[in-house]
């Protein structure tokens, strides 16, 4: 694809915890660090991946059918509104790297601000109606037969079960990511010397966010396209 | 040696114990060897209340109808017992205790990479054991500690979400001391410590991390599911519901089976440096020790349905599983003859940690033998839940891992507290784990066999298994001392222990070259490594192959930062 | 990242790189979308029949793990970065794969020559041992809570 440019920029005097020798091996043991991390949450979300696939293939004739009750155009600005928001954390990384700090706030307040509107459209717009439809699992499910598009109540109910689940965790960690994010572009504004003197406080911030993308996804064509 | 040697012997040179003497210090360090101090203290309290918890077990079953506890509490205590032994003590004791302290020392790193997280790790788990103990002083759990659905979900009562988030909670502290380990272990090696210069409790360290990041997660995400299921109304594991209670059995295995190596993987570690070290010897065969630490964390993976044999799994599958628990006993096997190797014309001397190391020798190879009866199917369905599977994990957990634990303490216990413990009665308290131990667990193993089922608490049904269970206490009773005692030594040590020096076995390593008790930034500057491993001094050898392959010149010659 | 080397040279992509991968993913979305309005029938060919949910699976996947791929390698610099990462970055999503073993439990069930067991026919499990057919029998039992 796109060719890769190296661009020499010049080291500033950073800040090196007393126990490692130079900035190379922090920023490299930061970003080991950062990436085991990241294999348990793909573990954390792998588990559930799994009681997924074993039910949709007990079930798929009823996870279809029960999935319609899901809004394909939502889940669809959902899925741009994350892909925006991955692309303005990538190019907060790459302002950080050339240290233009108004860029790197405004990339990642629009970070923040794409994030926000994901939560507003799945809280607000999507899941006020499954409530009212009686499609949350619990003892009201199944009260309104109507919306359940013909799937049998039990194995509709397990689809909603692992519907709110795995898009309620991923919002948990959506949360978890405008609250960094925001922290971090509070600090780039301020010019707290931890983030602004070495991009790899932004990096490690952006590997999270992107994680957070990539396990939607794999959530948007399981849970909203479902083949027949 | 050639490594650059960082003894000081000032006396009033500041070490990591008088370096700041308020609770805040201790409670907000970032210092490793404070942290892994914190833990020591920590898991021998929860080691204490497991043993507690055993007691009573073994109390209540000396006769054929009970003798203590009603038939609630009994399911609560046996419950209890494991909780507390696997999550608050097996699973953190060696890495987080033995690990935090050494690994940077031997690796010749000033701390591990992340010492905030090292310190949340340590807050995390004790939230956790918190959580746990209240939810035991409330009433405690009654599904045992693998919390099998659809008892835990539908049908107990009790603080059972409150235990469950406990070891959620504890889980999350062992993943930040596997994260931690990872990024040390690869990025923080000194100069010219290669990956095969390693130590082989490293290898051990990093095996057992790389099984607590890939699992952890799963079984976190199982138990939140089932805590979830009590609070909501969803079903994924409730058959009532359309769920299918036999995936918990796979995903809580997933992960509990590899928990079993996270236990003895470490104890592997220790004891290759105690074997080592007392037999003055390079380990026979190393390259071989440290790939069957990585075969078995890999393969350990591979083998949790074979607790699944008689839960409806697919007898194809049993057949699968029950091969690749068979080969999980190969690279077990070579660490076993390797070390037997190592000591056969060692120059082996019997102090108190060899002594541990023999123990685990013998009592482990009792233990995965065992095993390998329990992972054939057709032995398997007549042992399944009886007390010879009781016998062999205890085997393993206590004779393996416990045994690897104290050894490790007592041949580390010079470097943590700049003091000898009594060696004479460490040495007599040893044998006496060995004989109380075999006391309690050999009994069980004929018990089991006969047919007494586990977690039964009447066997009225068979009254004569009740000279097995009688002999089993007596046993539990002589191990209960023997456990004990250590505890009493080790703190009179602490005030009336012999001075120790910087080096006090005449080990080889790069911990071994720092004063006792270090200094909080363990070296002034950071060793350049130049040896073999286990490279002990005026050692002959019968043949120069036998022997570590020597470097020419002794000369210090910086070799390839280690990276990778 | 610095890739590993003592190289103090940060590699700095330009924005193209990253505006390119966006279209890209933002592209493949609108794959995604619109394939899954079509059901394509079961596919024969000789012996062989491809059940046709089976091909818009397939397709759906592909398409989620390129855009993965995609975010993997530019967004998060794996494509850059030192092979420990990559080492890493491989670890989960194979371990994940390993985990899907678990289905082969449920895949081997009916094969057994017979069911051990009196079967509790509002079990998951006897739904699999009697499954003949695609679907499974539709259950109209009554929801039992017990909570």
């Amino acid at each position: 694809m796109a060719s890769k440019a190296h661009a020499e920029v010049e080291n500033f005097p950073v800040h090196v915890h007393h126990q490692f020798e130079d900035i190379e091996q922090q920023n490299e043991a930061y970003i080991v660090g950062m990436w085991t991390f990241m294999v348990t949450e793909v573990m954390f979300f792998g588990a559930l991946f799994l009681a997924y696939i074993l039910y949709r293939w007990h079930y798929q004739p009823d996870f279809y059918m029960a999935h319609k009750g899901l809004s394909i155009p939502a889940g669809a600005a959902n899925t741009t509104l994350l892909l925006l928001s991955s692309f303005t954390m990538v190019l907060g990384v790459h302002y950080a790297q050339l240290r233009k700090s108004k860029m790197v706030v405004t990339m990642l307040g629009t970070t923040c601000v794409l994030a926000t509107i994901f939560l507003c459209i799945k809280f607000a717009v999507e899941w006020p109606p499954k409530f009212q439809h009686g499609l949350v699992p619990g003892a009201n499910f199944g009260t309104h037969p109507e919306y359940l598009n013909g799937a049998s109540p039990r194995a509709a109910e397990l689809f909603y079960s692992l519907y709110f689940l795995m898009t309620g965790l991923h919002a948990i960690h959506i949360i978890i990511g405008i609250l960094i994010i925001g922290a971090l572009a509070m600090m780039w504004a301020k010019g707290k010397k931890i983030v602004t003197e070495d991009y790899i406080p932004t990096e490690l911030v952006g590997l999270y966010w992107h994680f957070v993308d990539l396990v939607w996804i794999f959530l948007f064509p399981l849970f909203y396209l479902l083949p027949q | 040696m050639s490594a650059q040697t960082e003894t000081h012997q000032e006396e009033e040179q500041l070490n990591y114990l008088t370096n700041g003497k308020s609770l805040k210090s201790w409670l907000l360090t970032g210092d490793h060897k404070r942290i892994a101090i914190l833990y020591l203290i920590s898991t021998a309290l929860f080691f204490m209340v497991g043993g507690i918890f055993a007691g009573l077990i073994r109390i209540e079953l000396t006769s054929p109808t009970g003798v203590l506890l009603e038939t609630e509490t009994y399911n609560r205590v046996f419950t209890a017992h494991g909780l507390v032994m696997i999550f608050m003590f097996l699973i953190p004791a060696i890495p987080a205790v033995l690990g935090n302290f050494v690994l940077p020392l031997m690796i010749g790193a000033r701390d591990l990479a992340f010492p905030r997280l090292n310190l949340l790790s340590w807050y995390t788990y004790m939230v956790g054991g918190i959580l746990i103990t209240w939810a035991l002083c409330i009433g405690g759990v009654d599904t045992g500690w693998t919390f099998y659905t659809p008892l835990s979900t539908s049908y107990s009562h009790g603080p059972i979400s409150l235990a469950i988030l406990g070891a959620f909670v504890v889980g999350f502290s062992s993943i930040f001391t596997g994260i931690n380990f990872i990024a040390t272990i690869h990025k923080m090696r000194a100069p010219g410590m290669t990956w095969f210069r390693l130590p082989l409790f490293v290898w051990a360290m990093y095996g057992t991390s790389v099984v607590i990041l890939l699992g952890t997660p799963v079984v976190a995400i199982t138990l939140a599911l089932v805590m979830v299921e009590r609070w909501t109304g969803i079903g994924i594991f409730s058959p009532e519901l359309g769920g299918d209670p036999v995936l918990f059995q796979h995903m809580f295995w997933f992960y509990s089976h590899p928990a079993v190596y996270i236990m003895i993987l470490p104890a592997f570690g220790v004891i290759s440096e105690l074997i080592a070290n007392f037999s003055r010897k390079r380990i026979f065969g190393y390259h071989f020790v440290a790939f069957s630490t990585l075969a078995i964390a890999g393969l350990g993976f591979l083998v949790w349905g074979h607790h699944m044999f008689v839960s409806s799994q697919s007898m194809y599958e049993g057949i699968v599983f029950s091969l690749i628990s068979f080969l999980v006993a190969v690279p077990s096997a070579i660490k076993i003859f390797n070390w037997t190797a190592t000591i056969y014309k060692g120059n082996v001397r019997l102090n108190t940690p060899m002594i541990y190391a023999i123990c685990f020798m013998m009592l482990f190879t009792v233990g995965g033998l065992t095993g390998l009866f329990l992972s054939s199917m057709g032995t398997d369905v007549h042992l399944t839940a009886t007390y010879f599977v009781v016998a062999h994990f205890h085997y393993v957990m206590v004779g393996g891992a416990i045994t690897g634990f104290l050894g490790g303490v007592h041949y580390w216990w010079p470097k943590m507290t700049g003091r000898m413990y009594p060696e004479g009665i460490a040495r007599v308290n040893a044998i006496l784990i060995f004989i109380g131990f075999t006391a309690t667990f050999v009994p069980q193993f004929i018990v089991g066999f006969m047919g007494m089922p586990r977690r039964y608490h009447y066997y009225y049904f068979a009254p004569e298994f009740q000279i097995y269970h009688i002999l089993s206490t007596m046993g539990a009773s002589i191990l209960a001392i023997a456990f004990f005692t250590p505890a009493t030594y080790l703190i009179w040590s602490l005030f009336k222990g012999e001075k120790a020096s910087a080096n006090p076995w005449g080990a080889h390593g790069l911990e071994w070259e720092i004063a006792s008790p270090p200094d909080s930034h363990n070296f002034h500057h950071i060793p350049i490594v130049t040896d073999e491993v286990y490279d002990f001094p005026g050692v002959e050898y019968a043949h120069p192959s036998h022997g570590p392959k020597k470097k020419k010149s002794k000369e210090a010659e910086p070799a390839t930062k280690g990276k990778h | 990242m610095a890739s590993h080397g003592k190289s103090n040279g940060i590699h700095v992509f330009p924005i193209r790189m990253y505006v390119i991968t966006l279209l890209l993913l933002l592209g493949l979305m609108f794959a995604t979308v619109a394939a899954s309005f079509w059901h394509p029938s079961d596919f024969t060919i000789g012996p062989i029949t491809i059940n046709g949910s089976l091909i818009a699976n397939l397709l759906a996947m592909t398409i989620a793990v390129i855009k993965a791929l995609l975010v993997v390698f530019y967004f998060m610099h794996v494509k850059f970065g030192s092979d420990l990462v990559k080492l890493w970055a491989l670890c989960g999503f194979v371990w994940v794969t390993l985990m899907l073993f678990i289905l082969m439990d449920y895949g081997t069930r009916k094969y057994e020559p017979a069911p051990a067991f009196e079967a509790d026919t509002g079990s998951a499990l006897y739904r699999e041992i009697t499954r003949t057919g695609e679907n499974p029998p539709k259950d109209d039992y009554p929801i039992v809570r017990v909570r």
